[in-house]
Formats: C-alpha cells, sequence, structure tokens
C-alpha cells in the first residue's frame, strides 16, 4: 500500500497534464525551455501513433534547449482516455483538437506565447488542417516529411519506388534484387490502372517502409538518454495504444484517404517550414517543394537532408534541429 | 453476466444455516509492472463435497464451491492513470485432497480511471480550469481464472492461509471510440479453505 501510495504521488518529468476537450482527455507533456516564450506543439506520426516516440533523441534534446515543445497525444491514439462517438472521430475533429490546445497553452503559459505546429508525417496532414479549417492563432508551421496530400503522396511514392527500383537494380541491387524487383512488379502492377485504390495506397505506405531498409541512409547520432531510461518514463500503454491506434486509425485513414490540400496551401499565411529527407519513400521530398512553392509567405524554407529518410530527425539530428531552431528564431 | 450476478447477490443476501465467518482476501495486483491492490469478500453461495477412488491407494475428496467476491480493486500507471474498480466476481473452484485448487471466474464491476497530474478544460466562460480528480467512468467486465494453494496442508502448523494467482483479462467500455482490453495478475492470500 506504501510503495502503491508513493508512486500515485510521485512526480513525471516536465509538466505534465491532461486537457479535456469534446469528450477526450488527451496527455500533454511540456519539455524543454519554457522560459523561450516560444511552444513548438508536436503533432506525431500515425495515424495510431504516439507523442512519446518524439521525445527522444538528440534532435529533440538540442530543440529542448531553445524552445519547449508540446507533446500530445491525439484523440485515440497513444494515452489518451475518454469517450466518444466513432461517427463523429475525423481529421477535422482532431484539428479541432489542436486549435483548442494551442488556446489552452497561451492560458497556461501566457497570451504572448509564439505556438508554433509542428508536425510529422502524419501529423503533417493534420496541421494543415489546423490552419486551414480551424480558427487556430498559430505563429508559425513546421512540416516534417508531411503528408499534405494522400493522393498526390501516393504518385510521388509509387513514381519514387519504381525510378529507385529501376536504379537500384541497374546497379545490381545492392544485396536486394528480389526485394527490388518484387517492389518494380508491385509498384508496375498500381500504376497500370492509373488510379490508386485504399488498398493499393496501403501496400504502397509498406512498400515505402521496406524500401527506405535497402537504401544506405545516413547514420545520425543519438541522444544522451538511453532506450531503457526512455521506457522507464514513458508513461503509454503500450499494448491500449496499440489496440486503440489500430481501431483509430483505420477510421482517420479512411477519412484521409481523399484529402488532398494542395490546392489550398496559398491560404497559408504564417512562416512555414518544410523539412524532408531525399530518400523518404513514405513521404517524398517533392511534397515539400509543393508547399513551399504554394504557401502565401515568403517567411518560408525548404531543405531536403541527404541521405536521410521518413525519420529524417534521426538521420540528421544535428542539421536538422539548427535549421529548426534557427527558423524559429527569425519568424517567432 | 448482469443475471448471474444479479442471482449471486440475491443468494448471497438470502439468510444461511450455519452461516461461516467473512472471509476478506487480499492482493497484490499487477497490470504489466504497475502495481495495485485489490481486496475482496469471499462467500460461498453453494459447496459440494465427493469422496472418489484416488489412483493412488485410499479416497481422495474433491471440493466444488460457488463464490461470489465484492471487491475493491485499485492500481496506479504512473505518468498514465490510476484506476479504481468496484464489483464482484462469480467463482467456480474446485478444490483438491492435496490443498491444491483452480477456479474460473466472470466479473462485472465500474471503473473510475483517475487522469495523472491535473486535467484542464475550458469552462462556459472560456477559462482555463484544472481538477486533479478528473477521470473517466468505465464498465469493466472480467474473466480469468485462478490457481493456487492452502499453506495449512502443506506441511503441519502451516499458516492457515491460501495463496493465489489469477491472470484476469478486463474489457473496459466504453474507452475512446471503441473499447479497451486490459490484462492483470493477482497474487493474493486468504483464509485456507481447509479451516471453513
Amino acid at each position: 500500500m506504501i510503495v502503491f501510495l508513493s508512486m500515485v504521488l510521485g512526480c513525471t518529468p516536465g509538466d505534465y497534464w491532461y486537457f479535456r476537450t469534446d469528450g477526450v482527455d488527451l496527455p500533454v507533456r511540456v519539455e524543454g525551455n519554457l522560459d523561450s516564450g516560444v511552444v513548438l506543439l508536436m503533432l506525431h506520426g500515425g495515424p495510431g501513433g504516439s507523442s512519446v516516440d518524439y521525445n527522444l533523441g538528440l534532435d529533440t534534446e538540442l530543440i529542448e534547449a531553445e524552445y519547449a515543445v508540446a507533446y500530445y497525444d491525439q484523440r485515440g491514439q497513444g494515452g489518451t482516455h475518454g469517450s466518444y462517438e466513432i461517427s463523429r472521430y475525423s481529421v477535422q475533429q482532431v484539428a479541432d483538437d489542436n486549435a483548442n490546445l494551442v488556446q489552452a497553452l497561451r492560458a497556461r503559459y501566457g497570451e504572448d506565447t509564439s505556438v508554433w505546429l509542428y508536425g510529422h508525417s502524419w501529423g503533417g496532414m493534420l496541421g494543415t488542417a489546423t490552419l486551414l479549417d480551424t480558427d487556430a492563432d498559430v505563429d508559425g508551421w513546421i512540416e516534417s516529411a508531411g503528408s499534405h496530400d494522400y493522393p498526390l503522396n501516393d504518385t510521388y511514392t509509387a513514381e519514387m519506388l519504381a525510378a529507385v527500383a529501376a536504379e537500384e537494380l541497374d546497379a545490381g541491387g545492392n544485396g536486394y534484387k528480389p526485394e527490388w524487383s518484387d517492389i518494380q512488379r508491385r509498384v508496375e502492377r498500381i500504376l497500370e490502372d492509373g488510379e490508386i485504390s485504399n488498398n493499393e495506397s496501403m501496400s504502397l505506405n509498406g512498400m515505402a517502409f521496406d524500401a527506405e531498409s535497402y537504401v544506405d541512409l545516413a547514420e545520425g547520432a543519438y541522444g544522451d538518454e538511453s532506450v531503457i531510461g526512455y521506457l522507464l518514463r514513458n508513461p503509454t500503454a503500450r499494448a491500449t495504444a496499440w489496440w486503440s491506434g489500430l481501431n483509430g486509425g483505420y477510421y482517420l485513414n479512411e477519412d484521409a484517404q481523399t484529402i488532398s490540400y494542395t490546392d489550398r496551401l496559398d491560404e497559408i499565411e504564417v512562416p512555414s517550414l518544410f523539412l524532408y529527407g531525399d530518400r523518404d519513400f513514405v513521404c517524398p521530398a517533392p511534397l515539400g517543394q509543393d508547399a513551399y512553392d504554394r504557401v502565401s509567405t515568403d517567411e518560408t524554407a525548404y531543405i531536403v537532408y541527404e541521405d536521410a529518410g521518413h525519420s529524417l530527425m534521426v538521420n540528421r539530428p544535428r542539421e536538422y534541429a539548427n535549421d529548426l531552431i534557427e527558423f524559429v528564431a527569425t519568424y517567432r | 453476466m448482469s443475471a448471474l450476478l444479479m442471482a449471486a447477490s440475491l443468494a448471497l443476501a438470502a439468510p444461511k444455516k450455519n452461516a461461516e465467518p467473512l472471509v476478506w482476501n487480499t492482493s497484490y495486483v499487477a497490470q504489466g509492472l504497475r502495481p495495485g491492490f485489490k481486496i475482496g469478500l469471499d462467500y460461498p453461495l453453494a459447496e459440494s463435497r465427493k469422496v472418489r477412488d484416488s489412483r493412488r491407494p485410499g479416497k481422495k475428496t474433491v471440493r466444488r464451491a460457488l463464490v461470489v467476491e465484492p471487491s475493491v480493486m485499485a492500481w496506479h500507471h504512473w505518468g498514465n492513470h490510476t484506476p479504481i474498480t468496484a464489483g464482484a466476481q462469480l467463482i467456480y473452484r474446485k478444490g483438491f485432497g492435496n490443498g491444491r485448487h483452480r477456479e474460473l471466474f466472470v466479473g462485472q464491476g465500474a471503473t473510475y480511471a483517475i487522469n495523472a497530474g491535473r486535467t484542464y478544460s475550458f469552462d462556459d466562460s472560456g477559462e482555463l480550469q484544472g481538477s486533479a480528480l478528473a477521470g473517466n467512468l468505465m464498465s469493466a467486465t472480467s474473466v480469468g481464472f485462478g490457481l493456487g494453494r492452502d499453506l495449512s496442508r502443506r506441511k503441519k502448523g502451516g499458516p492457515d492461509l491460501t495463496w493465489y494467482v489469477r491472470p484476469t483479462a478486463t474489457i473496459w467500455a466504453p474507452y475512446n471510440s471503441g473499447v479497451a482490453p486490459v490484462l492483470t495478475i493477482e497474487l493474493g492470500v486468504r483464509r485456507a479453505w481447509s479451516q471453513r
């Protein structure tokens, strides 16, 4: 009983709290330099992921030394609790949560806090949705290997897989000849009929992750925290999060499958930074170029990291963190 | 399930001849590595004993019982939540002459899971308000099995206790847009069955 009570009353690192909105309790952990007056609201990947997976690594340590980062789990994913109707579960609902959370961050840390959306992968879709379809008052936008247009993303992924498979096979396959041949055959079949179905989209996503493991990526560097230390302070119930994410991820993916924000990117007027990896098959770099060309602000940058994949912050942590820190410092 | 538990509750309320003293059990509960406890009341509804021929020389006694166990359980998931469950389990228990027992059970209860840290929300006037006890109420439906042994039968002068272990699968509902499966293991002691 004593052990139990001591653990209940124990502290968690950072400023840890829940935000209740529209039937859900979202866990929020704010770590880093709150004195900077800047909070980056991390929108994790997925759907079905968790923000704690981003609260690790050298890039995180460098960014948190300069700014505060608010790690939160999106509705139905990670460590969220609550009860809400599946029929309302959508990209729009999660974007509304983001907008409310931006407001909560300012209410908690000061109305003059500079709040930026910082989305990776699936978080790129949500950040764009938040900017375009809610009244969120944010100071800037960082899209890291993000997907703001699923159909276009599928096309770029298929094109990149086909091109790299051909290159690799011409060069002998680099030890993965059967794998590249299989990818080439499957992509050709998907591209044959011109239209990419939901199942084909999922298949391309799987091939994209596989392909990334067949190419050479920059080794990167790790932070001071050990993986064991990270796991011990990680409050997410992995099995429950997996189950919840599987369920929720299905519905969100279904909803996102036809969402294309490309034609509306010119409505974005806040400072916008686009960070991509040149070896990212999952969300290929041309997505970032597209966004960079279309946003209606001169306060923008598009950076592609060499030999970096979908987890570009792991492959190029120092360059990644420095570019992000510098951009925010310039336009905060 | 509800009907079964209602029947059990009625039986519990009915006057019994030769009523046995109430037997409390206490257990350590773990959900993964997360610690907790459970306190319950072991109340037999019906019981039978049969003496059979054993494969070994002599006879063996098999004891069967239907038991209801109202209980309160809590465990703490650091940085996530503290679920507190009040409910009852209906247990079918079979005991053997060597002091071992096996059991199967189903349970129904209500869980209130208190969020870790404070929970903030905007009130009607647009102010951000925090609460330390905010959480979520869910139904908790469980199923599991148990194994244990009467320590007083192991050697003469052994403690008048039975230890038991119960792996349990629980479904919380509603949880987010669906349900959540939760696995726990219970390591507990109660007054030895042979002494009752």
